[in-house]
């Protein structure tokens, strides 16, 4: 009973998190002043864009579900790369159909949990890397002018890891028999959400 | 009346704690700047590394990486950085300061922080090229302006403590952490953030790539 009660506190405290994170309305936008100002500004950018906070969620959840390695060597590869395309972005090297990407990588994410599907781990990380330049691309390419570079950056890595661990903290469901069927579930929504993006729907 | 005779504990006595708050406070013992004759240069050396972000990065990156092999086979990789640091500093003072150091540190830290990400265990050899690198280019970047030599070689003496000290905390206090939290999460979020440092350290070699 303890140990329920237990396994309930932290999947509450997994939910809270993730409204918090990923609740717009509270997140001011792009203040640049300074440090502090430059590490919000890059802490709210990948959160502010749903199409970006539903693939970031993807990715744990898919981690979660393959179990380890995956579980982190996902989150590993995902921010290693999206720097790789912010920085193409930051130096103006044109990346095309970027928009169709982001929500093509929610799309493909997405239905990859729903189909439960168990992929080769070096195959799962190509398909994550592939993806995770589109997201650094698009963030390297609106990256605002007066931003401190070294707060902007450890603000938006360390939010992108965090959406990671929400989406890891929600994967961890795949332990009860209950929370395969949900975690399946949230993969259908989040290839929704995708192509709501991919047609302009939302 | 207020003194039981009973020891504290570990056997302080109250008079002995009393007489080092009393030296703590005592304002008559301090002295603002030290007589020493060329310290505040050394000082200066020894803050260097701490002074850029880059130098930060790359040594949090390289301390990372050891941390990581801690002990035995961090060694050779340190001593690498070791020899790096001064030949750096000499080929700073012989020549013109290569453009682009601060660049080239970030990518650095990247190529460390992403091995130590994603192939910890790697070859001792790739390891000791990666600091040896990564101390020549600290070792460049630590060069002072043109002044008498003694100064120099004082600034240069303080900067490469300085940037042996920093390597040793992060190597040190990450294997320390190793041996005494054995539970694999820990080596698993020292990943993590070995990634979030290469993350940050390209998005920061693009900002300054572009001027910004």
């Amino acid at each position: 009973m303890t140990r329920f009660r237990c396994t309930c506190v932290r999947i509450a405290l997994v939910g809270l998190a993730a409204a918090a994170l990923v609740l717009p309305g509270s997140a001011t936008a792009h203040t640049d002043g300074g440090l502090a100002g430059g590490f919000v500004s890059g802490f709210t950018h990948p959160i502010l864009g749903w199409d970006h906070v539903v693939a970031m969620l993807a990715v744990g959840l898919w981690g979660a579900f393959l179990g380890a390695p995956a579980l982190w060597l996902l989150p590993i590869v995902f921010p290693l790369v999206m720097a790789f395309g912010a920085a193409l972005g930051i130096l103006g090297v044109a990346i095309p159909a970027i928009e169709t990407g982001i929500a093509g990588s929610a799309v493909v994410l997405g239905l990859l949990i729903l189909l439960a599907a168990r992929l080769p781990l070096w195959v799962a990380a190509m398909i994550v890397g592939a993806f995770a330049i589109f997201h650094g691309h698009a963030h390297g390419t609106e990256l605002p002018e007066a931003a401190a570079p070294l707060a902007y950056g450890v603000g938006f890595v360390v939010a992108t890891g965090l959406l990671h661990l929400v989406g890891i903290g929600f994967g961890l469901l795949t332990r009860w028999p209950a929370g395969v069927y949900t975690v399946r579930a949230g993969g259908a929504v989040i290839s929704l959400v995708g192509c709501a993006f991919l047609f302009d729907v939302l | 009346m207020f003194c039981s005779g009973r020891r504290a504990p570990h056997g302080t006595s109250a008079g002995a704690v009393a007489l080092a708050l009393a030296l703590a406070v005592a304002p008559g013992a301090t002295q603002a700047h030290s007589p020493i004759s060329g310290a505040d240069g050394f000082l200066t050396g020894l803050l260097h590394p701490l002074s850029t972000p880059d130098q930060v990065l790359a040594l949090l990156a390289l301390g990372v990486l050891l941390g990581l092999r801690f002990s035995a086979r961090a060694v050779l990789p340190w001593l690498g950085f070791v020899a790096g640091v001064p030949v750096g500093m000499g080929m700073g003072q012989v020549g013109p300061l290569p453009p682009g150091i601060d660049t080239a540190l970030l990518l650095m830290a990247a190529g460390t922080a992403s091995l130590a990400a994603l192939w910890p265990t790697g070859t001792t050899a790739l390891a000791l090229a990666m600091a040896g690198a990564i101390g020549l280019a600290i070792g460049l970047a630590s060069t002072p302006g043109p002044g008498p030599l003694q100064a120099t070689l004082v600034m240069l003496a303080g900067s490469m403590l300085g940037a042996n000290l920093c390597l040793l905390y992060a190597t040190g206090g990450i294997g320390w952490l190793r041996e005494t939290i054995t539970h694999p999460a820990l080596a698993i979020g020292l990943r993590v953030l070995a990634a979030w440092i290469a993350a940050i350290s390209v998005l920061m070699a693009a900002l300054t790539m572009t001027g910004r």
